[in-house]
């Protein structure tokens, strides 16, 4: 059996926090570096946390695919 | 004022008012300032170590519940984050950079009421294991200012032993606490993975270093493992430990227990007087009821060569952000490209972390991942096997924790092979995730010598009871400084 696989990219314009921490996703009604912290920040020592609903919603719309399964 | 008591004992007296916190750290400041110049353990010291000590016996003094640490002045290596502190990986990349964040342990030992007394030495970018690869300075063992005191925690190690703070928190990748402890006679514990949050502890290889306690004691350390332990929602690797006390039952002793003496651990290459004190070490074991044999982990001989080809290749991820745009040092940007300016920029790491580097982007590159980086996690899950195995007869592991007395500073410097294999008792329990601790055994020509005990994952607490039984059929002269 052939094994291929995709690298899909999409983007999830409903979710409330950013993809790898908690800072809201909304960037249109805040000033700049507002919603920010030493994770997304790339801070030394800080580590992602990945966002439980993103992946979620990615395993269901993608169903009968594998994902990263959280 | 005695400074030469357990953080347990530290913790009685204040609590019953026999000794006022104020006083104890203002002596621990004193005893820094008059020993520190020859032994280089800080990098920086905590301004207001005085303030907070007031504090605390102000609370104590009214009544007021007053966290569990009441005080004791601890020192943390500088690749924690404690906020708007300087934390400079002992690296001159990140020589001014003052963390805006509290790490996970930082955060849970402030609540506690511990007081930070100051940031201390370690290799840099935790890479080495005599503290000589710091961009500062190394720091010199206290038990003989000639020899190194171990690494990379080396500052923790040194700051524990000469009565200048009560505990310490080290990171252990490869040996990096268990290491330092051994030789400045001290206990070094490196727990379970994922056993403790090492969210704020700036990465250096994420899949197998962990956060752990250097302290007096065995008890010491299983107090410090109760307040910072278990889950952290901003550390995706660890685990639920059910909110173990590991204190408790600390004296349950050894009897009955088996023990595998690594047979690759004792062979080729260990100095004649560690060979003894292991020895004795067992003896001792069995006199309180443990059963002892040899065991073989034949992957043993190649754990170091894997282990030093894994934490390139993470180090080599981890160290890229270290462009010099966010955080780092001053250095104007007129006359360069953006390229030429970061290449600029890196030049000022260290040889030790250009090395890892360097070996970091060669062996997972295309070509050449099959002949390295997948032999090394093919050790790795071999070297697992092994281990788990030996775990079904054994419920602990015994070798010395290195296999050689310390050295002096700059005898192996040049050298990084003969270097890298100082690690080959160690590593084992970094690769394969399991609880190790070294403990205090004995002093040989003004020279300590550590003994390391292992454990199956998440028997810390069994693990710990087995030191305390160890460490108690041990006395040990006054160190001399």
């Amino acid at each position: 059996m052939t094994k291929i696989g995709l690298e899909i990219h999409c983007q999830l314009t409903n979710l409330e926090s950013k993809l790898f921490c908690s800072c809201k996703a909304n960037y249109r009604e805040f000033e700049p570096n507002e919603n920010i912290c030493p994770v997304c920040a790339g801070m030394p020592g800080s580590l992602p946390r990945l966002n439980q609903e993103a992946v979620k919603k990615s395993n269901n719309d993608f169903n009968g695919f594998e994902l990263f399964n959280s | 004022m005695n400074l030469k008591i357990s953080a347990l004992e530290f913790i009685e007296e204040a609590k019953n008012g026999n000794i006022s916190v104020e006083e104890f750290v203002s002596a621990t400041l004193e005893r820094i300032n008059s020993v520190d110049d020859k032994l280089h353990a800080f990098l920086s010291v905590n301004d207001n170590a005085l303030d907070q000590a007031r504090n605390i016996d102000k609370k104590i003094k009214s009544g007021e519940k007053v966290g569990d640490c009441f005080g004791i002045p601890i020192s943390i290596k500088d690749n924690m984050c404690i906020k708007d502190t300087k934390t400079t990986c002992a690296s001159k990349m990140l020589e001014n950079f003052v963390a805006p964040y509290d790490a996970t342990v930082i955060s849970k030992l402030k609540k506690q009421d511990a007081i930070f007394i100051g940031k201390v030495n370690m290799d840099e970018f935790a890479m080495g294991l005599t503290t000589e690869f710091s961009a500062f300075g190394p720091s010199k063992n206290p038990w003989n200012i000639e020899h190194v005191p171990g690494g990379s925690s080396g500052g923790s190690a040194v700051s524990v032993s000469s009565y200048e703070c009560i505990a310490s928190l080290g990171s252990d990748t490869g040996g990096s606490v268990r290491n330092p402890a051994s030789f400045c006679s001290t206990v070094g514990y490196k727990p379970t993975y994922g056993l403790i949050s090492r969210y704020g502890l700036i990465s250096y290889a994420n899949s197998i270093e962990q956060i752990g306690p250097l302290t007096r004691t065995v008890k010491d350390t299983a107090f410090m493992l109760n307040l910072i332990a278990g889950v952290d929602p901003n550390d995706n690797t660890t685990v639920n430990n059910n909110n173990e006390n590991y204190l408790e039952n600390i004296d349950s002793g050894i009897a009955g227990k088996k023990i595998g003496i690594i047979t690759e651990m004792i062979g080729d290459g260990i100095d004649p007087e560690v060979m003894t004190a292991t020895k004795e070490a067992i003896s001792k074991l069995e006199g309180l009821g443990a059963i002892c044999e040899e065991v073989s982990l034949e992957m043993v001989k190649y754990s170091v060569a894997a282990y030093y080809t894994i934490t390139a290749t993470e180090a080599g991820s981890n160290l890229a952000r270290y462009d010099n745009l966010r955080y780092g040092y001053e250095m104007p940007v007129e006359g360069y490209e953006f390229n030429s300016y970061i290449s600029k920029a890196r030049k000022n790491f260290g040889p030790e972390v250009t090395r890892r580097m360097i070996i970091g982007g060669f062996v997972p590159s295309a070509g050449h991942a099959g002949k390295y980086f997948l032999k090394a996690m093919k050790v790795k899950s071999k070297l697992t096997k092994e281990i788990n195995e030996a775990f079904k007869k054994f419920d602990l592991l015994i070798a010395p924790t290195v296999p050689i007395l310390p050295f002096k500073i700059g005898e192996k410097i040049d050298d990084p092979v003969s270097l890298f294999l100082v690690d080959i008792n160690t590593v084992t329990a970094n690769l394969t995730g399991k609880p190790a601790i070294s403990i205090p055994f004995k002093i040989v020509n003004g020279l300590p010598i550590g003994i390391q005990l292992m454990a199956n994952s998440m028997n810390d607490k069994m693990l710990l009871q087995a030191a305390h039984a160890l460490e108690k059929t041990v006395t040990l002269p006054e160190i001399p400084i």
